[in-house]
C-alpha cells in the first residue's frame, strides 16, 4: 500500500495531477448540475404561478 | 430531407437529450472507473516510471480540449450562416467546459514535465500553442459577457471562435513542425500505436470517459440555457 502511494518516488507529481483533475472536473460538474437544478426550479415556479 | 437541423429544434433537442443523458452519464462513469482501475494496476513504464500514470488524465483532457474547440467552431459557423439560435447556445455553453479541460491538460502536463524534462514549463511550440487555446476560450467567454445584446454577442464570439480555429492544426502538428520536448503522436498513427496494451487500454477508456463526460455536461448546459431563455420569455410575457 505504501509503495502505491509513493508512486516510485514520483508521488509529488502523480497525486497533484490527479488531485487537480478531480477538483477541476468536480467543480465543473457541480456548477453545471446546480445551474441546471436552479433553472428547472425557477421554470416550474413560473409555470405554476400562472 | 432529414438533416441535423431537425434535431436543432429546441423542443426536439430537449426530448432527445433527455433520453440520451442518463446513458451517456453511465457510460462516462463506468469508463472512468474501469480506466482508473486499469491505470493504477498497470506496471510502471520502463522509461518514465510511475509518471506514466499522469498520461491517463493528461492525454484525454488535451484531446477533449481540442475536440471541444472544433465543435464550438462548427456551432459558431452554423450560428453565423444559418442564424440558428440553438447553434449559438451550443457554442456558448461549450466554451467554459473547453477552458476547464484545457487548464487540466496544462496542469497535468506541467506536473509530468517536471520529473521527465526537468521543468514545469518550457516555451516550446506544443505548450505555447496549447496555452493560446486557453486564452482563446477565456477571450471567447469574456466577449460573450462584454456584449449585452445576445445576437450581437453571439456573432462577435462566433467570429473569434472561427479565427481561433487556425490554432488547432498548429497544436496538432507542432510536434512535427518544430523542435520540441513534447513527444510526437504515438496513438493514432500509420503503423499502429506505439504504446503497449497495458497502457493503451486504460488510456482508451479514460479518453472515452472524458469524451462522454464532456458531452453529458455540454447537453446539460444547453438544456439549462434553453430553460433560462424560456424563463425570460415567460417573464416578458407576464410583465
Amino acid at each position: 500500500m505504501e509503495a502505491f502511494f509513493a508512486m516510485g518516488k514520483y508521488a509529488a507529481y502523480v497525486w497533484p495531477a490527479y488531485g487537480a483533475s478531480l477538483i477541476g472536473l468536480g467543480f465543473v460538474v457541480g456548477v453545471t448540475l446546480s445551474a441546471y437544478a436552479r433553472a428547472k426550479k425557477r421554470l416550474a415556479a413560473l409555470e405554476n404561478g400562472k | 430531407m432529414a438533416s441535423i437541423f431537425e434535431f436543432a429544434n429546441p423542443k426536439r433537442f430537449m426530448n432527445l437529450s433527455g433520453a440520451v443523458l442518463p446513458w451517456l452519464a453511465a457510460v462516462s462513469a463506468l469508463a472512468i472507473v474501469i480506466g482508473l482501475y486499469l491505470g493504477f494496476t498497470a506496471p510502471p513504464d520502463y522509461q518514465q516510471g510511475e509518471t506514466v500514470k499522469i498520461m491517463f488524465i493528461h492525454v484525454p483532457a488535451a484531446w477533449v480540449a481540442m475536440m471541444c474547440y472544433g465543435l464550438m467552431a462548427v456551432a459558431s459557423l452554423l450560428g453565423l450562416v444559418n442564424r440558428h439560435p440553438l447553434a449559438d447556445v451550443a457554442a456558448k455553453t461549450a466554451a467554459p467546459l473547453g477552458a476547464v479541460f484545457t487548464a487540466l491538460a496544462l496542469i497535468t502536463g506541467s506536473l509530468w514535465g517536471k520529473p521527465m524534462w526537468g521543468a514545469y514549463w518550457v516555451w516550446d511550440a506544443r505548450l505555447t500553442s496549447f496555452l493560446l487555446l486557453l486564452f482563446l476560450y477565456l477571450g471567447y467567454i469574456a466577449l460573450w459577457n462584454a456584449i449585452e445584446d445576445e445576437t450581437r454577442a453571439a456573432r462577435a464570439a462566433a467570429i473569434l471562435a472561427l479565427v481561433g480555429v487556425v490554432n488547432l492544426p498548429i497544436i496538432e502538428f507542432s510536434v512535427d513542425w518544430w523542435n520540441t520536448l513534447h513527444q510526437g503522436e504515438s496513438i493514432i498513427r500509420s503503423g499502429g500505436p506505439l504504446i503497449a496494451g497495458v497502457f493503451l487500454w486504460p488510456l482508451g477508456l479514460m479518453a472515452v470517459g472524458y469524451t462522454t463526460l464532456f458531452f453529458t455536461l455540454w447537453m446539460i448546459r444547453i438544456r439549462t440555457e434553453i430553460i433560462e431563455r424560456r424563463i425570460r420569455a415567460l417573464q416578458l410575457g407576464i410583465a
